[in-house]
């Protein structure tokens, strides 16, 4: 027998799946064969689980979307304007929807699959139950079709992957934090640890990805799902963690830690370990090492000595060590009970369940784009009757749809599809007028499946992929009693360029898409959530004053750390050709940066909502306040303009400074004049935390200020085509 | 008004020339955003994408009218 490579083998299942559905369509005497012909075509993915995920998905949201748009046509058949409006309300909402984080692919069919079916309700409305029950049958009939082929030809478990998938990512974790306790001690610098940082965001949506593949189509790994989720969980947390410790080196490293901490070597020494047992239990062997809870401890005599800033900086480094050392042990004790190493664990780190409340501007815009798209494209059908009709309409939202979830300019997802036009072309010209009974057809479809699928193998080219099998079968409009008409493929192709010139037009309206634009609005949108968030920091500021201002306070705060997640994103898509003094190294240290200013000020919230002793907060009030008031100052500058603030770092590093300076000084006296016994350690630990999160911010707000300072600002903000 | 439009066969296969011209239109008018990138004269423009429009209209006029009459 032939070995066939995995390419080869990941390219026959669709195409043998494509054949038979064709084949159980054609059999039956359905129409539109092509829609089960998609259905297989969408969820081929490499292994069972990642395909049924996706297969089911797909059919929940045709039964979803079918059931919505028989209820709109039967509600507003008669009133085009009402049957226009509900239809984009819904549409608009699947598409906030879609913009998340959570079923993306439910909400996209629930969307498409509505609008195709109104779509030609619109027109031909005596048959729209008709058409919504044969859109289910062949969705369901192509994901069944494709299901039994992937179980039963070669198939592919995701088990082992997600155990590679984990394994790399505890390796990953576990050198990053050896790259960190090295940097911590003077060795190499935090640029270098920035591949290993990517590759931890990558391999961690990898992890995601995998384990909910693998719930599917491993009992195994179903039977341990709680387990496997909370392992994600501390994962993130770790990440985060790990992040957190690094950003306050500055302010350790100058102090002689071996005093302040006598045991720090000793505490980083039991975290490698734990690491390279969680390392050796994933790849089968027994744990060596079993974890030993350890606590940080600080040389009260040695800190006395210090200055109040300096002390705030051990408290803090010893709460971020004793948090890394609670997820590792955390995580080693998860991965031991997944091994089955050891009798099971309670989880030991809390989890924080993290709902958010409100809505994103990013996914609203996208829900008010689609539905402006609806109200553009309607009329455009009504009045001027393009070619296409109803498909001008539908092409034309898919288009604009489809950018808005995968934040791509429609231009670049047009071009795989007027490829595939031009190719199923020849085919409907030349091919299929030669062709005579199934065999030859299913020959045919099978060998264009084929090469489309191996030819278009990488996961970046998914797009292309989809772009060209989509118009094969829909070009060659395979039906029982097959008729060929050249106007028809012309007709095709010109509404498939004038609804991709639609969807162009639709996405260039206000505000601009250009990526450096979506970065300036976002990093605005950042330092006014930032402004806000400290303005509600101050010590003397009721928490309870208003609902507004309380649901604004939880949702900001949430949003914050999300913020330069996006930035990062619109980073990556910038045309840094097109900004030659803007180097993607420094977009991503600014941006970088910014996360770690986003971490200063949610770990200041943090510290806020700590209990202080009153005599603290009544003695330091004025000072405090004034040191929040120029931070407050500085980032309203930041959020209105930022090359307005430039120029201004070192008179704005200068401010804070002295005012840093006068804080402490403040804090001395206010120590001199407490008496014995009138504070507890408690309120000690506390108020330094406080201290250090104060010092924290202020140092990554300069940090900031410097990078930003090198970005050619008024370039990004030129208008451009 | 002497010359009379009519379709162009490319092929056996008829095209109105309006297509043609506009094609070329937006085709030229994609050329000469380019260069306005290029040497940075799209900052001078209050809304780049509807100049783009105006442009493609343009070109489309000049083309239709000298070229390729519709």
């Amino acid at each position: 027998m032939i070995p066939l490579s995995r390419r080869t083998k990941e390219a026959i299942k669709p195409a043998l799946a494509m054949v038979i559905a064709y084949g159980i369509s054609l059999g039956m005497g359905w129409e539109n064969p092509y829609w089960a012909g998609f259905a297989v075509a969408m969820i081929s993915l490499s292994t069972v689980g990642q395909s049924l995920n996706k297969g089911a998905m797909r059919m929940l949201g045709t039964l979803v979307a079918g059931a919505a748009a028989l209820t709109i046509i039967a509600l507003f058949a008669q009133d085009r304007w009402w049957f226009m409006g509900i239809l984009s309300v819904y549409l608009g909402f699947c598409m906030y929807m879609v913009t998340g984080n959570k079923r993306t692919y439910f909400w996209w069919c629930c969307a498409f699959v509505c609008l195709v079916i109104c779509t030609h309700a619109a027109s031909e409305a005596n048959d729209a139950f008709d058409v919504a029950v044969l859109r289910v049958q062949q969705t369901g009939m192509g994901i069944l079709v494709y299901t039994l082929v992937t179980v039963f030809l070669w198939p592919s478990n995701t088990r082992g992957a997600l155990d590679e998938a984990t394994r790399k990512l505890v390796t990953t974790q576990a050198r990053i934090y050896r790259t960190y306790r090295a940097l911590l001690n003077g060795q190499g610098t935090a640029e270098e640890s920035r591949p290993l940082r990517l590759q931890e965001v990558q391999l961690l949506n990898q992890h995601e990805q995998t384990l909910l593949a693998a719930k599917t189509d491993s009992y195994e790994v179903w039977e341990l799902r709680h387990r496997w989720r909370y392992f994600h969980r501390q994962s993130i947390a770790l990440m985060e963690a790990l992040e957190q410790w690094r950003e306050s080196f500055a302010e350790i490293q100058p102090l002689d830690r071996s005093v302040l901490l006598p045991n720090l070597e000793t505490v980083c020494t039991e975290l490698d370990l734990r690491f390279a047992a969680i390392e050796a239990m994933l790849t089968g062997q027994p744990p060596a090492h079993g974890p030993q809870a350890i606590t940080l401890t600080i040389d009260s005599a040695a800190t006395g000595a210090l200055t109040h800033f300096q002390q705030a900086a051990v408290a803090v480094t010893k709460s971020q060590l004793d948090r890394l050392e609670l997820l590792s042990r955390s995580l080693f004790d998860c991965v031991r009970d997944i091994k089955g190493y050891g009798a099971p664990a309670s989880s030991v780190v809390p989890e924080k369940m993290h709902g958010r409340p409100g809505l994103d501007p990013d996914r609203l815009q996208a829900a008010i784009r689609t539905m402006a798209a609806v109200w553009i494209a309607f009329p455009v059908w009504f009045y001027l009757d393009p070619p296409g009709h109803a498909s001008f309409v539908e092409i034309g939202l898919i288009f604009i749809m489809a950018s808005l979830m995968v934040r791509l300019d429609p231009a670049t997802i047009l071009k795989p599809f007027l490829l595939g036009a031009v190719f199923a072309g020849v085919f409907y010209v030349f091919v299929m007028p030669q062709l005579s009974g199934y065999l030859q057809l299913g020959v045919m479809l099978f060998g264009v499946t084929f090469a489309i699928y191996y030819w278009l193998w990488q996961p970046q080219q998914s797009v292309a992929k989809m772009g060209m099998i989509v118009m094969f079968l829909n070009i060659i409009g395979v039906q029982n009693q097959q008729t060929y008409d050249f106007a028809q493929y012309a007709n095709t192709i010109a509404s498939l360029a004038l609804a991709g010139g639609l969807a162009v037009a639709i996405w260039y309206l206000p505000p601009s898409p250009r990526p450096e634009k979506q970065f300036l609005r976002t990093l605005k949108r950042f330092f006014r959530h930032s402004d806000f968030l400290m303005s509600r920091l101050a010590l003397d500021w009721d928490q309870n004053k208003g609902i507004v201002d309380h649901w604004k306070t939880i949702y900001y705060r949430s949003n914050l750390l999300e913020l330069p997640q996006k930035l990062a994103s619109w980073a990556g898509k910038i045309d840094h050709r097109a900004f030659p003094d803007n180097s993607p190294e420094q977009v991503q240290a600014l941006v970088t940066s910014l996360h770690a200013l986003a971490h200063r000020i949610k770990a200041l919230a943090v510290m806020r909502d700590l209990p202080q002793a009153d005599l603290l907060v009544k003695a330091l009030l004025d000072d405090v306040r004034a040191w929040r008031l120029i931070a407050e100052q500085q980032l309203q500058l930041w959020a209105d303009n930022p090359a307005m603030a430039l120029g201004a770092s070192a008179e704005m590093q200068e401010r804070v400074m002295k005012r840093l300076a006068k804080l402490e000084a403040r804090v001395e006296e206010t120590f001199a004049r407490v008496g014995e016994g009138q504070l507890s350690s408690e309120d000690y630990q506390n108020f330094y935390r406080l201290l250090g999160s104060f010092r924290g911010l202020s140092e990554g707000g300069i940090a900031y200020a410097r990078l930003a300072e090198k970005i050619n600002w008024a370039q990004w903000q030129e208008a451009r085509f | 008004m002497d010359y009379i439009p009519s379709e162009i066969s490319i092929g056996g296969v008829y095209f109105p020339p309006l297509l043609l011209a506009s094609t070329l239109g937006v085709v030229a008018a994609l050329l000469t955003v380019l260069l306005l990138n290029r040497y940075r004269l799209s900052r001078f423009m209050l809304y780049p994408p509807m100049i783009f429009v105006a442009i493609a209209a343009i070109y489309t006029g000049l083309i239709g009218t000298f070229l390729i009459p519709v």
